[in-house]
């Protein structure tokens, strides 16, 4: 092997960290997010499995079980890298969820709640839903809507199918009421029919005010969490909603918000083909978020990214972690959340790992997610080593070193061949961007039903012209430029310098004509934003510069100044692996 | 409620099933396993224990004889219905059994059992202890 190649392989590999333009030892303080944690309690929480814990919350006759043992070690893992006990006890709520632990069981005593247990746990304070946030899709709301409108209409009206003063004296909590058909058939989903319509629509609106795209798995998770904090949280209903005992008020929340939202009734567990009933997992979900405590809203970014193993995801607003984008890496937790569900489900090693490859067909830049999975597996195990991560790392080693070895070979061929440095760059992203526009025209076409012929992203570059300040002009992501055209249904769009021009003027001016054009390209375009995520390409070309005898620091400036996108922001890792570079050529030669 | 809707019901929550085309793969998978298994005198004799809105399923997935391909009957289940995990079709030969004992009563259940072969007697034994009722207890 040539020793320029060996050398190059060995800095780019030798941390994970010199593969991204990310400063994951910052995510360590819980300052901002706090995933590489989550990629490390779920270690814990599959070793558990693995155990053969009881992964239930059942009657026992014990003042504590297996879950909540598991959830005390989760979630004081978590704290400890600095994750607030709310924000621990949420998370560690939906890993458990989606391990197969059911969100409730009982009646008093003892009645066990997940969202519950997890926030003893965690010694995190009750909350209400009107202080939970929503996770932020640029802006974000909060309960807040979901409840302030619920109880308007309370104060408008009566919901209640009978008139409560005329209730004999001493029923209130009783079960004469809450145990019978007053309570049962008439009461309980009677109020969720009206109330938690109130709630979605209120959500709705919410995040339309706001700029947001109306998000509606949070919008029903939140109207469900409202009215369950109002209407018994585990009371039994009518079998006319399901079979008694296994079907209570969370289940019938759930379906009045599927019905409400327009959400698809079945959704699927991402690589498995599993099905969700969707009004099961909404109502589960609702009545955690009920008794989680109060995350902020990095918990609940994590919150909803654990919820992206489901694989109608954004379509549905449930998390962007699990594609098709490349997103940034603090964003990712879907990955471990899908090796929990696949062991707590009874799949062995070797069918996680396949269900984790299937998982990542769905983005535009395969092999630049499947290195941003092993950047973190590996990263979460300096944290804690485990069965998640070791699963991960097996799924996606094999596939990093294919594509790193490919790209450093084709690098070390351009510059024995003589060519610039600029022209190896320059090479080596439209590679990168004919990769994107690829995936973009395959995956858009499915997503939005509609013959993407085409996606052509050109005149990437920083300095679109709106900003004035240097930094703007050096880096792709402050003001970036791109031209781009495509071909969707036989139409031609042409969206020159699309975001500092097109994008605000279709939004601005709500152009429907170019709406099928920019919502076939405008996730390409995030994808290229977020390049940065997964820069071994420019890290390649960096170190390759200096194993051919660049000295690491001018080829770490000279790679940036290059670049056109996929070092978008400063990045510090580039020159170490240039410094790491040199070093070992040095031993080599 | 209707047999046959309360069969559907079980074997939903029981099976993870929400759709129906996922409820009858289920069916489908479970049905061509146990068939494979059977001679075609067994077969009929399967067939006249199973309720009557059930028995179409069971010609129809009755394949020619002997196809088990040598594996295990979770694995066949797995192969048939495309599952990509055992675990899934675990949950799915489970979810079957239980619902199909919920379904029948007491002596139907016995004389099943006693037609099954050794492989699935122990499955469908094991099933009909994790009926909807069955499990009942575990909720208070």
């Amino acid at each position: 092997m040539e020793k320029e190649v060996a050398a190059v392989f060995a800095a780019t590999t030798m941390s994970p960290d010199h593969l991204t333009t990310e400063k994951l030892e910052g995510n360590l303080g819980g300052f901002g997010s706090f995933n590489l944690a989550i990629w490390a309690a779920s270690n814990i929480i599959a070793k558990e499995i693995l155990r053969g814990r009881q992964m239930k919350l059942d009657v026992a006759n014990e003042a504590y079980t297996d879950v909540d043992e598991i959830a005390r070690k989760a979630t004081g893992f978590l704290q400890q890298y600095g994750v607030d006990p709310s924000n621990s006890s949420v998370v560690t709520a939906a890993l458990l969820y989606w391990s197969g632990v059911n969100a409730s069981a009982g009646i008093p005593s003892p009645n066990r709640k997940l969202g519950g247990v997890c926030r003893i746990a965690a010694g995190a304070p009750g909350a209400r839903v009107s202080s939970l946030p929503t996770e932020k899709l640029n802006n974000k709301i909060s309960g807040f809507a979901a409840v302030q409108a619920i109880y308007e209409t309370l104060r408008k009206e009566r919901l209640a199918p009978f008139d409560s003063t005329l209730l004999p004296v001493g029923l209130a909590g009783s079960p004469v009421l809450g145990h019978s058909a007053l309570g049962e058939d008439h009461l309980f989903p009677e109020l969720a029919k009206k109330l938690v319509p109130v709630g979605v629509e209120a959500m709705l609106k919410s995040y339309q005010s706001v700029g947001i795209k109306p998000c509606r798995f949070m919008a029903a998770l939140f109207a469900v969490a409202a009215t369950l904090e109002i209407v018994h949280p585990d009371g039994y209903v009518g079998e006319e909603w399901g079979p008694f005992l296994r079907t209570r008020t969370p289940d019938v929340c759930g379906q009045v918000a599927v019905e409400a939202t327009g959400l698809p009734e079945v959704l699927h567990v991402r690589g498995s083909g599993d099905e969700l009933k969707t009004a099961k997992v909404l109502g589960d979900l609702g009545l955690i978020l009920k008794d989680v405590g109060a995350p902020t809203v990095v918990g609940m970014i994590m919150f909803n990214e654990v919820n992206a193993i489901i694989e109608e995801g954004p379509a549905v607003g449930v998390g962007r972690g699990g594609g098709p984008i490349v997103l940034p890496l603090h964003h990712w937790v879907a990955q471990p959340a899908l090796i929990l569900y696949a062991l707590g489900h009874g799949a062995t090693e070797e069918e996680s790992i396949e269900m984790l490859q299937k998982s990542i067909g769905g983005y535009f830049q395969e092999d630049d997610a499947n290195i941003a999975v092993n950047i973190l597996a590996h990263r979460a195990q300096y944290l804690q080593r485990g069965p998640v991560t070791d699963i991960l790392i097996k799924a996606t080693e094999p596939k990093k070193v294919n594509a790193l070895t490919t790209r450093i070979q084709n690098a070390y061929e351009k510059f024995k061949e003589g060519q610039a440095l600029a022209d190896i760059v320059s090479s080596v992203e439209d590679a990168h961007t004919a990769v994107t526009e690829k995936g973009v025209a395959r995956i858009m076409s499915k997503v939005l039903d509609k013959d993407i012929e085409y996606v052509k992203y050109t005149n990437i570059r920083p300095g679109a012209g709106r900003r004035k300040s240097p930094m703007a002009k050096k880096f792709f992501a402050f003001d970036g430029h791109v031209d781009v055209e495509t071909k969707v249904d036989g139409k031609i769009y042409k969206f020159d310098n699309f975001l500092a021009k097109w994008m605000p003027k279709i939004m601005m001016e709500g152009d429907k004509e170019n709406l099928p054009g920019l919502s076939a390209v405008c996730l390409g375009v995030t994808d290229l934003l977020n390049s940065g995520a997964c820069a071994a390409d420019m890290v390649i070309c960096t170190c390759m510069a200096v194993a051919f005898g660049m000295d690491p620091k001018e080829a770490a400036q000279k790679v940036g100044e290059l670049s056109q996108y996929q070092l978008s922001i400063p990045a510090d890792a580039v020159f170490d692996a240039a410094d790491h570079t040199a070093r070992i050529m040095k031993e080599l030669a | 409620m209707d047999p046959k809707r309360q069969f559907s019901q079980n074997l939903e929550l029981l099976g993870q099933l929400p759709s129906s085309g996922g409820r009858e793969k289920a069916v489908a998978s479970v049905f061509a396993a146990l068939a494979s298994r059977l001679s075609g005198e067994q077969r009929a004799l399967v067939e006249a224990i199973l309720p009557e809105w059930l028995r179409s399923q069971w010609t129809r997935n009755s394949p020619p004889l002997e196809q088990t391909n040598g594996l295990g009957v979770v694995e066949q289940v797995k192969s048939i219905g495309g599952y990509s995990y055992r675990g899934a079709a675990e949950r799915v030969v489970n979810a079957v059994f239980a619902s199909l004992a919920e379904a029948l009563d007491d002596t139907a259940q016995q004389e099943l059992g006693r037609a099954l072969p050794e492989e699935f007697r122990i499955l469908w034994e094991g099933a009909r202890t994790c009926s909807l009722s069955e499990t009942a207890s575990q909720y208070l």
